[in-house]
C-alpha cells in the first residue's frame, strides 16, 4: 500500500477551505502589491502635480497678500497715524488688536515713519521695530510649523512724498487655508520646516511639508478596489464556505454515513444498518445511499459467503482434524494441539501433562466377529464413554483404529489414574450387549505417559511411552491401566525397536532368520510325544528373538498372516528336511488373520503329504474363534475334514466361553498355563476339574500347558488331562534330522 | 448689425471717454500743512453756474447720495465740485470708521469747505450753490455763520441733520486726551473733548438761526421716511421760516426711486432763480 496522505474527510475539507483562504490571501496580497505600485506611480504624478499646485497656490497667496498689503498701504488711518503718531499705541490697541480694522489676511501690522522707525514700540509685536530702508523686501520667518510672511509697503499718496511705511505680518498657512485652493494637498497636514528667515520664496517652498489628500479619483479608485476586494472576498469566500458547508453537510455527512454503516455492519449486522439508513435524516445523497445499500447487500452476501466459508472451513477442519466416524479429533489435530500446547507451555506455567493412550481389547476380533458396522458403533460408544469420563476441556483424539489419546493438562499420576479409571468404568458399564449385541465384554487397555514439569518431551516419545504402558497393561496379570516408567522399557522396549522391526521384516520378506523351536506335547498315560508345538524364534545377530517380542509388533503392524506364512514355509522345510519325527506331529499356531484367510486351505495344503505319518495340529486362540466366527468355523471345519487337528490355545486366559467349545470345530483344548499353575489351589483345581469334565464330555481332548514340575504333573494326571506340555516334559528346542524317537523320551 | 451703426457706437463711446477725462477731474488742496484734501470737479459750461456738494458725517464724496446727485446736476449742465473732507487725513479716500481716532474738528471742516468754495469761485467767476447732505449741512450752516460774505447764491440742505452728542463712555480731556464718545450714528467715537464739542456745540438753534438769517435762499429737503430726522426739528425749521421740502417716501439717503425725485427737486430749486416753495 502506498504511503500516501490519509486524513479524514472533515480535515480534507478544512484543508481545502484553508487552502482557498491562503490562496485568496496570497492573491489579495499580490493584487494589493500591484495596486500599490500603480498607486505609487499615481502618487508620483500627484506629487509632481501637488508641487506645481503648491507653487501656484503659494504664488496666489503671495499675490493676494501683496495686493492686501498694497491696499493696506492706502488705508487712510495709517496716514492719520503717520501724520499724528501720538495716538498710535491707542489706535494699535483698539483698531489692530482689539478691533476688526485689519484685513483678515494679516495677523499684525506696524506703521513706520519715513525714517523707518516704528511709530511706537509695541511689546508683543512680531514685526521689526525698525526697517532697513535700503532693503525692504518680503521676508519669510519661521513661526513654529508655520511661516510668517512680512510685507512692507511705503505709505505714499500718489506721487507725493513717502510719508512712512506699513509692515504687515501674515500666516502663510492661514492664508493658504483661507484660499482653499488645494485639490491634491491635504491642507490640514500642511507644515513648514523653515529654519531661518529668508527672502527667497523658493526656499520657503522647499520647506513645505505636506501630504496628499485623497483625490476624488484616488478615493474613488480606493473605494472601487475596496469594493472589488469585498466583492471578490464574497465571490471567493462565500462559495468556499458554501462549498465547505455543502461538502461537510451534504457530502461529508453522506460520506461519513458509509464508515458508520460499515461500523454498524460490523457490530450490529446488515439489518440494523439498513434500518438506520432508512431512518437517517438530514441531507442524503442517492448515489452514496446506493453505495451504502450496495455495501449492506454486499456485506449480507459476504456474511453469507463467510458463514458458508466458515461452515466449509469447519467441515474442512473437521475433515482434516476430526475423525468422521467417532467425532473425536484425529491424529493431525493431535499434532496441532500438541504444538499449541508446547507454545502455551512456554507462555503459561503448566504443572505437568499426562498423555493417556488407550485401545479396545480384542477390537479386531469384535470387528471381525460382529462386522464393521458393529465395530464402528463400538468405537462411537467408546468415544461417547471417554467424553463423559475425561475432564472438561480435555480433548479426545482418535489416533487410528481403536487407539485413542487424551492429553490431560495440569494432571498428576493420581489424577490421571482417576481419569483412566473413569474411562474404564464408563466403558465397562456401557450396555454393549443390549445395544450392539456384543456378548463379549469390551474393555480398554490404557497407558499413561507422564510429562514432567518443565520437560519438553516430543510427542512421538510420549506416544511411544504411552504405547509401551498400554501394551504392558494388556499383559496377563497386569491391570488395565498402566503408567509408564522406565522399567517397562526393558520388557517392552524391543517391541518397536528398529532391530526387531528389521528382524521381523527380514523373516517375512526374505524368509531369513526364522528358526523353529519345537516343544514336545506328551501323552499323560505313557509319556510319549504326541506332537511338537512349533514355536518360532527369529535369529537376529547372535541372539534369538522370542514371540513375546515379535507378536506385539506383528499385531500392531497387522503382519500376522505374513508371519504365519513364513512359519508354514519354514515348517514345510523342516518337514522336508526330515526333522519332524514320523509318528509325531507338529502344532502350528495360526493367527486369526490366517484362519479367516480365504486361502488358508491352499496355504496349508502342502502339509497334506505329511499327514499320513504325522499329526498336524492347528492351534488357534479364543480370540481367533470369535473373530468372524462363522468364517473361522467354516475354514476350521474344512481343515479338520482334511485331517488337521484343531486346538484351542490358551483356554482360560481370555473369554473362556464354554459355549464356544460346543459349537466350534475344536479337537484339543489347551488349558492356559495360568490355570495349570494354579492347580495347587483347591478351588481352582475344582474349577479346572469341572471344566475338564465338561470338555471331555463334549468330546474334546485336553492338554495342560505349563507343566513344569512333578507336583503339577501329579495334579494333571489326577485330573485326567490327556496331554501335557511344559518344561518338565521338554523345553522348546530346534530339531535336527532326528532318528526315530523312542516313546517316552522327551525332546 | 450694420457697419454704420458699429462705427457710430464706436465714435460715441470714444467721445464719452474723452468728455469724462476732460470734465471729470480730481483735484486736491493742501488744506493744512501736510494734509491734502481731494475733490472731484465736474466741469460744465458757464451757463448754470457751479454747485458744491458736501458729503455727510465721516463720509466721502463717493457716498452714493452725493455722487449720484453730483452727476445728475452735472448732467443738467452744472459744474459740480464734490470734495472729500480730509478729517485730518492726507488725501482721505474712504469713509472714516467710527472706531478710528477722530481728531478732526468742525472748524477744520468749515475751513476746508471755505477753501473749496474759494477754489470753485475762482474758477466760475460767480456765486455758487452749496448743497449739503446730512451733516454736510451742519458744516455748511457753520460755514454760512462764520463766512457771511461767502460767494454763495443758494443753499440746499438735503436730509439736514446734525451730530447728536451723547454722554461719553469715557470723557476725554482738552485737546489731547482721547475719550470714548458717542456722536451721531457712532456709538463709540474716540476723540478729544475739544474735537467732540466742536461738533456738538454747533447746535440746532444756531443752525436754525443761521438759516433764518442767511442772505441767500436756504432750502431743506427731507425724506418723509427719514428716521434719522426728528419731526420736531422739521417743525422747528418750518416754524422758523426755513423752506422745507418733503420728498414722499424717501429715507435719509434718497436711494431707490427717490434718488430721481431728489435730483429733480434739487434741479428745480437750482433752476428757480427765486424762492422755492416750502412744504413740498
Amino acid at each position: 500500500m502506498s504511503a500516501g496522505l490519509r486524513l479524514s474527510f472533515r480535515r480534507y475539507t478544512l484543508f481545502f477551505v484553508a487552502g482557498v483562504g491562503l490562496l485568496y490571501l496570497a492573491l489579495s496580497i499580490l493584487g494589493h502589491h500591484f495596486y500599490g505600485m500603480a498607486k505609487q506611480d499615481i502618487e508620483h504624478t500627484e506629487q509632481a502635480a501637488a508641487r506645481l499646485e503648491l507653487q501656484t497656490v503659494f504664488g496666489r497667496v503671495m499675490d493676494d497678500l501683496r495686493a492686501g498689503a498694497g491696499q493696506l498701504s492706502q488705508w487712510d488711518e495709517l496716514y492719520q497715524q503717520v501724520d499724528n503718531p501720538v495716538y498710535f499705541a491707542y489706535w494699535y490697541a483698539h483698531r489692530i488688536r482689539g478691533g476688526k480694522a485689519l484685513d483678515s489676511r494679516f495677523k499684525d501690522l506696524m506703521v513706520y515713519g519715513a525714517d523707518g522707525k516704528a511709530l511706537a514700540e509695541i511689546k508683543d509685536s512680531r514685526l521689526p521695530p525698525r526697517l532697513d530702508l535700503a532693503d525692504i523686501q518680503d521676508l519669510y520667518v519661521p513661526d513654529g510649523d508655520d511661516v510668517g510672511v512680512l510685507l512692507f509697503r511705503p505709505l505714499q499718496r500718489g506721487l507725493g512724498k513717502r510719508q512712512g511705511y506699513v509692515g504687515v505680518r501674515a500666516s502663510l498657512r492661514a492664508n493658504i487655508l483661507r484660499l482653499q485652493s488645494f485639490n491634491r494637498i491635504d491642507v490640514h497636514r500642511l507644515g513648514f520646516m523653515l529654519r531661518q528667515p529668508t527672502h527667497d520664496p523658493q526656499q520657503v517652498l522647499r520647506a513645505v511639508r505636506y501630504q496628499l489628500q485623497p483625490t476624488p479619483a484616488q478615493a474613488a479608485m480606493d473605494r472601487l478596489v475596496l469594493h472589488l476586494i469585498l466583492l471578490l472576498s464574497l465571490a471567493v469566500l462565500l462559495p468556499t464556505l458554501f462549498l465547505s458547508f455543502f461538502l461537510l453537510r451534504l457530502v461529508g455527512q453522506a460520506v461519513m454515513r458509509i464508515p458508520r454503516t460499515v461500523n454498524i455492519l460490523r457490530t450490529r449486522g446488515p439489518d440494523a444498518a439498513r434500518d438506520i439508513l432508512e431512518d437517517s435524516g438530514g441531507w442524503r445523497v442517492s448515489e452514496l445511499e446506493s453505495v451504502q445499500r450496495a455495501l449492506i447487500d454486499y456485506h449480507r452476501e459476504l456474511s453469507s459467503a463467510n458463514a458458508t466459508l466458515d461452515e466449509k472451513n469447519r467441515e474442512l477442519w473437521n475433515l482434516a482434524h476430526r475423525d468422521v466416524l467417532t467425532g473425536a479429533q484425529n491424529r493431525r489435530a493431535f499434532d496441532n494441539f500438541w504444538q499449541t500446547l508446547q507454545s502455551l507451555k512456554q507462555r503459561q506455567r503448566m504443572r505437568s501433562l499426562r498423555l493417556m493412550l488407550c485401545d479396545v481389547n480384542h477390537f479386531k476380533a469384535i470387528n471381525d466377529t460382529y462386522g464393521h458396522d458393529v465395530g464402528d458403533q463400538v468405537l462411537q460408544a467408546i468415544v461417547e464413554c471417554l467424553h463423559r469420563a475425561v475432564r472438561r476441556d480435555e480433548q479426545l483424539f482418535r489416533l487410528g483404529g481403536d487407539e485413542f489419546a487424551c492429553i490431560l493438562i495440569d494432571c498428576d499420576d493420581q489424577q490421571a489414574m482417576a481419569v483412566a479409571s473413569r474411562c474404564e468404568h464408563e466403558v465397562a458399564n456401557f450396555p454393549f450387549a443390549e445395544k450392539l449385541g456384543i456378548r463379549e465384554p469390551v474393555r480398554l487397555s490404557i497407558g499413561i505417559s507422564p510429562v514432567a514439569e518443565g520437560s519438553e518431551t516430543p510427542a512421538q516419545i510420549l506416544l511411544r511411552q504411552a504405547d509401551v504402558a498400554m501394551y504392558h497393561s494388556k499383559r496377563p496379570a497386569s491391570g488395565s491401566v498402566c503408567i509408564y516408567r522406565e522399567s517397562l522399557e526393558s520388557r517392552s522396549g524391543t517391541i518397536f525397536s528398529n532391530s526387531i522391526n528389521e528382524a521381523v521384516y527380514r523373516v517375512i520378506e526374505q524368509h531369513e532368520g526364522l528358526a523353529m523351536h519345537y516343544q514336545p506335547v506328551r501323552r499323560v498315560d505313557d509319556g510319549t510325544i504326541a506332537y511338537y508345538e512349533a514355536l518360532m524364534r527369529i535369529r537376529h545377530g547372535d541372539r534369538l528373538v522370542y514371540p513375546d517380542e515379535i507378536l506385539p509388533l506383528v499385531e500392531s503392524r497387522h503382519l500376522e498372516r505374513e508371519l504365519d506364512q513364513a512359519v508354514i514355509d519354514q515348517l514345510l522345510k523342516d518337514f522336508y528336511a526330515g526333522m519332524i519325527p514320523v509318528g509325531t506331529g507338529v502344532a502350528i499356531n495360526l493367527s486369526a488373520a490366517s484362519i479367516i484367510d480365504e486361502n488358508i486351505l491352499a496355504r496349508l495344503d502342502p502339509f497334506r503329504p505329511f499327514m499320513s505319518e504325522h499329526k498336524l495340529v492347528l492351534e488357534v486362540t479364543e480370540t481367533t474363534l470369535i473373530t468372524q466366527m462363522e468364517l473361522a468355523s467354516g475354514h476350521l471345519m474344512q481343515l479338520r475334514n482334511q485331517g488337521f487337528t484343531i486346538a484351542l490355545d490358551d483356554f482360560g486366559s481370555g473369554y473362556s466361553s464354554l459355549s464356544y467349545l460346543t459349537s466350534m470345530p475344536v479337537d484339543l483344548v489347551k488349558f492356559d498355563i495360568t490355570l495349570v499353575k494354579a492347580l495347587h489351589d483347591e478351588a481352582h483345581r475344582r474349577l479346572v476339574e469341572h471344566l475338564l469334565e465338561f470338555i471331555t464330555s463334549v468330546g474334546r481332548v485336553s492338554v495342560a500347558e505349563g507343566v513344569e514340575d512333578e507336583a503339577i504333573m501329579r495334579q494333571v494326571r489326577t485330573l485326567g488331562f490327556e496331554y501335557v506340555q511344559g518344561f518338565l516334559h521338554g523345553r522348546p528346542t530346534p530339531l535336527g534330522p532326528i532318528p526315530r524317537l523312542g516313546n517316552g523320551n522327551a525332546a | 448689425m450694420c457697419t454704420g451703426l458699429k462705427r457710430w457706437i464706436g465714435w460715441t463711446g470714444l467721445l464719452c471717454l474723452l468728455a469724462g477725462q476732460v470734465f471729470a477731474d480730481t483735484v486736491s488742496l493742501e488744506v493744512r500743512p501736510g494734509i491734502r484734501a481731494s475733490a472731484v470737479y465736474l466741469k460744465a459750461g458757464p451757463a448754470k453756474g457751479a454747485v458744491l456738494i458736501l458729503h455727510g458725517f465721516l463720509q466721502t464724496r463717493e457716498f452714493p447720495t452725493v455722487s449720484n446727485l453730483g452727476e445728475s446736476l452735472h448732467d443738467a449742465d452744472y459744474s459740480v465740485l464734490m470734495p472729500t473732507l480730509s478729517l485730518g487725513i492726507d488725501l482721505r479716500r474712504r469713509s472714516l470708521p467710527c472706531e478710528a481716532i477722530h481728531l478732526h474738528r468742525l472748524d477744520q471742516d468749515v475751513d476746508e469747505l471755505a477753501q473749496w468754495v474759494d477754489w470753485l469761485a475762482r474758477r466760475q467767476h460767480g456765486p455758487i450753490v452749496l448743497v449739503g447732505h446730512s451733516a454736510g449741512g451742519h458744516v455748511i450752516t457753520r460755514y454760512l455763520a462764520t463766512h457771511p460774505g461767502a460767494p454763495v447764491k443758494r443753499v440746499v440742505l438735503v436730509s439736514l441733520g446734525y451730530p447728536v452728542g451723547r454722554v461719553p463712555h469715557r470723557k476725554g480731556g482738552g485737546t489731547r486726551t482721547l475719550g470714548d464718545y458717542s456722536l451721531g450714528f457712532c456709538l463709540r467715537y474716540p476723540t478729544t473733548s475739544v474735537a467732540y464739542h466742536s461738533y456738538v456745540d454747533w447746535s440746532t438753534d444756531k443752525m436754525l438761526d443761521t438759516m433764518q438769517h442767511a442772505r441767500m435762499p436756504v432750502d431743506v429737503i427731507i425724506g418723509s421716511s427719514d428716521k434719522r430726522i426728528r419731526p420736531e426739528w422739521v417743525d422747528r425749521m418750518r416754524k422758523g421760516g426755513v423752506k422745507v421740502h418733503i420728498v414722499k417716501g424717501a429715507n435719509h439717503f434718497f436711494d431707490s426711486a427717490q434718488e430721481f425725485d431728489l435730483d429733480d427737486l434739487v434741479e428745480s430749486l437750482l433752476d428757480d432763480a427765486g424762492d422755492g416753495e416750502a412744504g413740498t
